[in-house]
């Protein structure tokens, strides 16, 4: 039996008197990688937000109805957002390392939750490069400024920043759409690895890659979800006309 | 209309123009049961190659258009769809040409020829299905493609009660009597892969793998 991670019921959201999500209703699986796709403002970033809350820091934004995550509501008010936030990680579409060094960039997070002791940071980013298989590329200059980094390098330096954190979930807004392709299937190749671990989410405008990475695909438009179902079934029979016009490009 | 869109067009038309072809190579097997034809049946064994030739190149056609427009969902159905309904299409041929075979093989065998013309009736069912089926391709018709193989089920009812004459009646000498069994045989043969194209089109219309020989 597979583990359902989040149990999204009824979740509505408003930004101000804007609905961007209507009324979604998905159960998201453990240890699989769930793609979402769809046109440019149907929801997806916003939704992929509300699974570690990160649209309470945005003016205005009202939402209702039922996350549960592992079995308790987290748009619940007595959730801790900081500590819902280190068990739902996330990666952004463009690469923002910390302007400091490789190592202090993947220790800033464990530091913040108090952990000093040099061993276990040490290990800690050990064990954070390698699992981001960037180990082999940095060991030796793990004191060197992050920036300087290939945007590749950079993007699996963030997916080590989340990890270091120990999450569950790892969130992933359009990874790859600023990288070049070996960057783009080094990344695919590691969610691939991750997912034995976490549970992935994952935004993609390249259909390709969601059919790549991802066991699960959510079909969005317009704020909702049309289409959910096995990656396979979504892109070798979808049932909604809407959902294979979109994934064949014959869309609008 | 996307480039996409014309490539399959482009592919699926070079299966009907297949489909053609095979249905010429069966109507002269046709005409050569009910008149022995020498160079007729020359021309039907020779014709083959061009059946073959068609098949390679859209087996080319459809890998270019996989590596090259990734195709998804109906558009690969459309592909591989292709791509078995052509290979159907060349072994029906394939029993084409051995008739055509036997024929000239037998054209100094008068009691083997008149049997044969009694036999051509059948044939001519094989033909039309034939045509039927292709018909239900172009259209894209799930309900013909569910309905066309009762006609198989029809023309192997004939087919045996047809080798039982020919046995009973005692024709010819045994050898001649078993090579009309074994011809009647690629008739049969010919219309189970008409039946399969059948399937493959019902796999176009629906996505899914149907089986007419579980039906009953
Ligand atoms: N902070 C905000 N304030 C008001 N409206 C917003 C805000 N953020 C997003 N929206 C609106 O909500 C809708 C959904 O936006 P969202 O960013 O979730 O879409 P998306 O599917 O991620 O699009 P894209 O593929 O372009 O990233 C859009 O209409 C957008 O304009
Ligand atoms: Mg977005």
């Amino acid at each position: 039996m597979e583990e359902i991670k989040f149990d999204v019921k009824n979740l509505n959201l408003f930004y101000g008197d804007f609905q961007a999500l209507k009324n979604l209703n998905i159960e998201i699986k453990a240890n699989r990688v769930t793609a979402l796709i769809g046109p440019s403002g149907c929801g997806k970033s916003t939704f992929l937000r509300t699974l570690n809350r990160m649209n309470d820091l945005v003016d205005g934004v009202k939402t209702n109805g039922e996350i549960r995550m592992d079995g308790k509501n987290i748009l619940s008010d007595k959730v801790n957002t900081i500590e819902l936030r280190t068990k739902v990680g996330m990666v952004f579409q463009k690469p923002n390392p910390f302007p400091m060094s490789i190592y202090d960039n993947i220790a800033y997070g464990p530091r913040c939750q108090g952990i000093k002791d040099k061993k276990v940071l040490d290990e800690l980013v050990e064990s954070s490069l390698k699992a981001a298989a960037l180990w082999d590329d940095v060991k030796d200059r793990l004191n060197k400024n992050a920036m300087g980094m290939s945007g590749g390098q950079q993007q699996r330096l963030c997916i080590a920043r989340a990890i270091a954190m120990k999450p569950e979930v790892i969130l992933m807004d359009e990874p790859t759409s600023a990288l070049d392709p070996i960057a783009t299937q080094k990344i695919e190749e590691l969610i691939d690895v991750l997912k034995k671990e976490y549970t992935i989410l994952i935004v993609t405008h390249s259909m390709q890659q969601a059919s790549r990475v991802s066991d699960d695909t959510a079909f969005f438009l317009l704020g909702e979800i049309v289409e959910f179902d096995t990656t396979l079934n979504i892109f070798s029979n979808p049932k909604n006309k809407k959902t294979e016009e979109y994934i064949t490009g014959r869309f609008g | 209309m996307l480039k996409l869109d014309r490539k399959l067009e482009k592919l699926e038309t070079s299966v009907r123009h297949m489909g053609k072809q095979v249905i010429e190579q069966h109507k002269n097997c046709e005409r050569l049961f009910e008149q022995p034809d020498r160079s007729l049946a020359r021309q039907v064994r020779h014709n083959d190659e061009i059946i073959n030739n068609y098949e390679t190149n859209i087996n080319e056609q459809a890998i270019a258009d996989i590596v090259l427009l990734r195709p998804i969902a109906t558009d690969l159905r459309r592909v591989i769809v292709a791509i078995k309904i052509a290979s159907d299409l060349e072994r029906i041929g394939d029993y084409a040409k051995s008739m055509a075979k036997f024929v000239s093989k037998n054209l100094d065998n008068p009691a083997t020829m008149k049997i044969l013309k009694e036999a051509s009736f059948i044939q001519h069912r094989l033909v039309i299905m034939l045509e039927d089926i292709m018909e239900a391709y172009k259209t894209k018709d799930v309900t013909k493609a569910y309905e066309i193989p009762t006609q198989d089920k029809e023309l192997e009812a004939l087919l045996q009660d047809f080798r039982k004459i020919v046995i009973k009646n005692n024709v010819a000498d045994l050898e001649d009597a078993f090579n009309l069994s074994s011809l009647y045989r690629t008739i049969g043969r010919s219309s189970d892969h008409a039946v399969n194209i059948c399937e493959h089109i019902v796999y176009l219309c629906k996505g899914i793998q149907y089986d007419f020989d579980k039906e009953d």
